[in-house]
């Protein structure tokens, strides 16, 4: 399983992973219901700490993406409805807003912005994502 | 055991002068452990003091929850070290100091030996006086391993070794952890190695335990910053930012290295009204020396 | 103690071509000397035996000599030789040093005493097979009693081994304590004699006394030569008592073997093995080296028991602090060499 991971960057490294595996999710490469690799495969398979990879795993449980079934592996989670959408707006209302900052900081008006966030989507739609 | 070592005011002096000084130390078990430290500051009298090769002038070392001033060999079932430059007897052959090895340690695994020389593609019959650094260090390596440990000790081990060879044996070593929940210490000056695979850092400056974070943490605590201004960039302002450690301006553009929480530092930013902040990616290497200036160590390098 | 077979093991595959040769050098003259006669077949049938026989009654110089150095050097082989490489790989295994150590002194006993034995053996059979100039009895008295005393040597030698630093100084340092009682009791002899009658009584009791403490001497089968300093000539006879000189020596072995414990216990690996002298020895030394140029030189110049009492006192006090000095500068010189 591929994922870029930057130990440079300001990002912790689980993080990354964390990043990395729900990007896997929602560009569709990785579908409900496969088999995630063990903690020990990914973190031999990217040279990392293995005590990253397990919190990146437990991280990517408590929010639901990936789940555990005893004795059975670790697996994609089926696409739950999104049950509280106001949680989910709220925790990306956050991202959003950072996205506008650097955006007006960058010069674009409310247009510009408009038109990226509907060009971005067609995109990602085109490539398969959710 | 949630500590694989500890060490508590250890202290060695030779001839006088302290090698390692009062110093403390926490290990958790299970973690990849990193001390960094220039050379002659104390990082291989620590070790050897922790094998047992040399006795500490006072205060208390323990590893595996076991006090190293105990007589008994047995605290050592279960660790494995790999020194700097290993010695081993250099008139026996590779597969008799395998045999000398499993003859010592009560829980050596034959298959694990053989599987580990197999993938370092040594051979057995050569003498040790004829084999080369890197092969030395696989050598012990592979003793270090087929022993089962629950600690490793490894110090300097991949210094004046070839990528490959150094690709090889790290991830070895993450395998052992990954599969077995050994504890690895590890002691270098090389930043490289750990930077993708450490999870607690520690420097040791002239026999003494500087700080000692978890590698999230210290990524935390230091920022590269690159600040882009419309007008004139106000010098004086962030050159007196607490914490500050590097500054570079090019034009507009300034380059900052700053110590402290993104959390207290973003806010005075902002005040100063910048166009844009970015946060640049940062090697351990200058996180290190980033911290170390801001503590008032600077090295040459 | 299943550690113990693994040392026994290392042991022996690390040092088993020492012993070999240490069997060829100690068999050199009873065992090879015969058998080129019996090749060469010249004289009378029991000519080949007369060496033998010369060997069991005195100790013959050169066997003697060569099975006391040929120990000594093995001993320090074994501990000081490992210095520096395999010890320190060893103190870093599951191993205490004490076991180290013991092994060591197993393993080295042993191989002395097996080549003794295969020794004697062949010796007390070629006496059975053909005309002899010795008896069976010689040969086991000669042999307990040279056993004994290679034993307490070696013994020593592993004692010196564990605080002096190299080889060649351990090999260089038990020698010297083997020859102590000899070179104390000549010298102090020779001084007093300049200012005091020494009677022949009187010398004659130190000689008894030296050789009681120098293990060579007892490398005798039926008599001991009592020498005197000046001329080479011996002045009286003594018959070993077997039981007490056997037992003596093997105390004596077990003594310093207990104190290689000790010391060994207690005795740094620093440095990667260089130069460990465990910090008083250094003192002692210095004590001890300067006690004898004290006693040497103020006999050469005093002129009375008192004046020489005098001198004495006073060159011994100013050679020890000379010799601390020296050491002093030249730990310095070393470590403004050498950043640690």
């Amino acid at each position: 399983m591929w994922l870029e991971i930057n130990p440079r960057s300001s990002t912790p490294i689980y993080q990354q992973v964390v990043d990395g595996v729900k990007e896997l999710v929602a560009r569709g490469i990785l579908v409900p219901g496969e088999r995630m690799p063990t903690v020990r495969e990914l973190a031999v398979e990217l040279s990392l700490n293995p005590n990253t990879i397990a919190k990146a795993y437990q991280k990517l449980e408590q929010e639901g993406i990936i789940e555990t079934m005893r004795s059975r592996g670790t697996f994609v989670a089926g696409r739950t409805e999104v049950l509280d959408k106001e949680m989910a707006r709220e925790q990306l209302e956050g991202l959003v807003e950072k996205v506008l900052v650097e955006a007006y900081h960058l010069g674009l008006n409310r247009e510009d912005i408009k038109q990226l966030f509907e060009e971005s989507l067609d995109n990602w739609e085109k490539r398969g994502g959710k | 055991m949630d500590l694989a070592i500890e060490t508590k005011a250890l202290s060695k002096s030779f001839d006088g002068l302290p090698a390692v000084d009062k110093l403390y130390l926490a290990v958790p078990a299970g973690s990849i452990f990193g001390l960094i430290g220039p050379n002659g500051a104390g990082k291989s009298t620590l070790i050897q003091m922790l094998t047992g090769i040399i006795r500490p002038d006072s205060g208390d070392g323990f590893i595996l929850g076991q006090s190293i001033r105990i007589r008994d060999g047995s605290i050592r079932n279960r660790v494995g070290y790999v020194p700097d430059v290993p010695l081993m007897y250099p008139g026996f052959t590779v597969a008799e100091m395998y045999r000398l090895g499993s003859k010592l340690y009560p829980f050596w695994d034959w298959e694990r030996c053989r599987e580990l020389h197999q993938g370092f593609h040594l051979s057995e019959g050569k003498h040790i006086r004829n084999l080369s650094r890197g092969q030395k260090v696989q050598v012990a390596l592979v003793m270090a391993l087929a022993l089962r440990p629950q600690l490793l000790l490894l110090d300097e081990p991949t210094a004046g070794l070839d990528p490959v060879v150094r690709r090889a044996f790290l991830q070895t070593i993450i395998e052992e952890v990954a599969d077995q929940g050994t504890t690895v210490f590890y002691s270098s000056h090389n930043l490289n190695d750990l930077e993708q695979s450490a999870d607690h850092i520690a420097t040791i400056y002239r026999g003494r335990i500087l700080f000692s974070h978890t590698l999230d943490e210290l990524k935390e605590l230091v920022h590269r910053l690159q600040i882009i201004f419309t007008g004139e960039p106000p010098e004086d302002v962030i050159k007196s930012l607490p914490g500050l450690v590097e500054y570079q301006q090019s034009g507009r553009v300034i380059t900052i290295t700053i110590t402290g929480h993104l959390d207290s530092i973003s806010p005075r930013l902002v005040e100063l009204e910048p166009e844009l902040v970015k946060e640049l990616n940062l090697d351990l290497e200058s996180i290190f020396v980033a911290f170390m200036k801001a503590q008032g160590y600077g090295f040459e390098r | 103690m299943r550690v113990m077979k693994g040392l026994l093991w290392k042991e022996w595959r690390q040092y088993y071509k020492y012993f070999l040769l240490a069997f060829i050098v100690f068999g050199l003259e009873p065992v090879l000397v015969p058998i080129t006669y019996w090749v060469y077949r010249s004289g009378r049938a029991d000519a080949w035996s007369d060496g033998i026989k010369t060997i069991l009654a005195t100790g013959s110089s050169t066997t003697e000599a060569v099975a006391i150095i040929a120990v000594i050097v093995l001993a320090a082989l074994m501990l000081a030789g490992e210095r520096g490489s395999g010890l320190n790989y060893l103190v870093s295994t599951p191993v205490s040093r004490r076991e180290i150590i013991t092994t060591k002194y197993i393993v080295g006993s042993l191989a002395v005493l097996a080549i003794m034995l295969f020794i004697s053996l062949f010796l007390i059979v070629a006496g059975q097979l053909l005309p002899a100039s010795y008896s069976t009895l010689e040969v086991i008295q000669w042999a307990t009693l040279t056993t004994a005393a290679l034993l307490c040597l070696f013994s020593l030698g592993l004692l010196v081994a564990t605080f002096s630093g190299g080889i060649l100084s351990s090999i260089i340092f038990a020698h010297v304590i083997v020859g102590l009682p000899w070179i104390l009791v000549s010298l102090t002899l020779q001084v007093f004699r300049q200012f005091c009658q020494v009677s022949s009584a009187l010398e004659l009791k130190a000689r008894y006394i030296v050789t009681y403490l120098f293990i060579p001497d007892y490398i005798t089968r039926d008599r001991r030569y009592i020498w005197s300093g000046n001329n080479s000539q011996f002045i009286d006879r003594v018959m070993p008592d077997y039981p007490l000189e056997i037992t003596i020596l093997l105390l004596a072995s077990l003594l310093f073997f207990w104190l290689a414990i000790k010391i060994f216990e207690k005795n740094p690996l620093e440095r990667q093995g260089e130069l460990l002298l465990f910090g008083n020895f250094k003192k002692i030394g210095a004590i001890f080296l300067s006690f004898l140029m004290a006693l040497g030189w103020a006999g050469d110049v005093a002129s009375s028991l008192t004046s020489f009492l005098a001198y004495f006192l006073v060159m011994w006090l100013g050679i020890y602090l000379a010799l601390v000095a020296l050491m002093r500068i030249i730990a310095w010189l070393g470590l403004s060499r050498v950043r640690p």
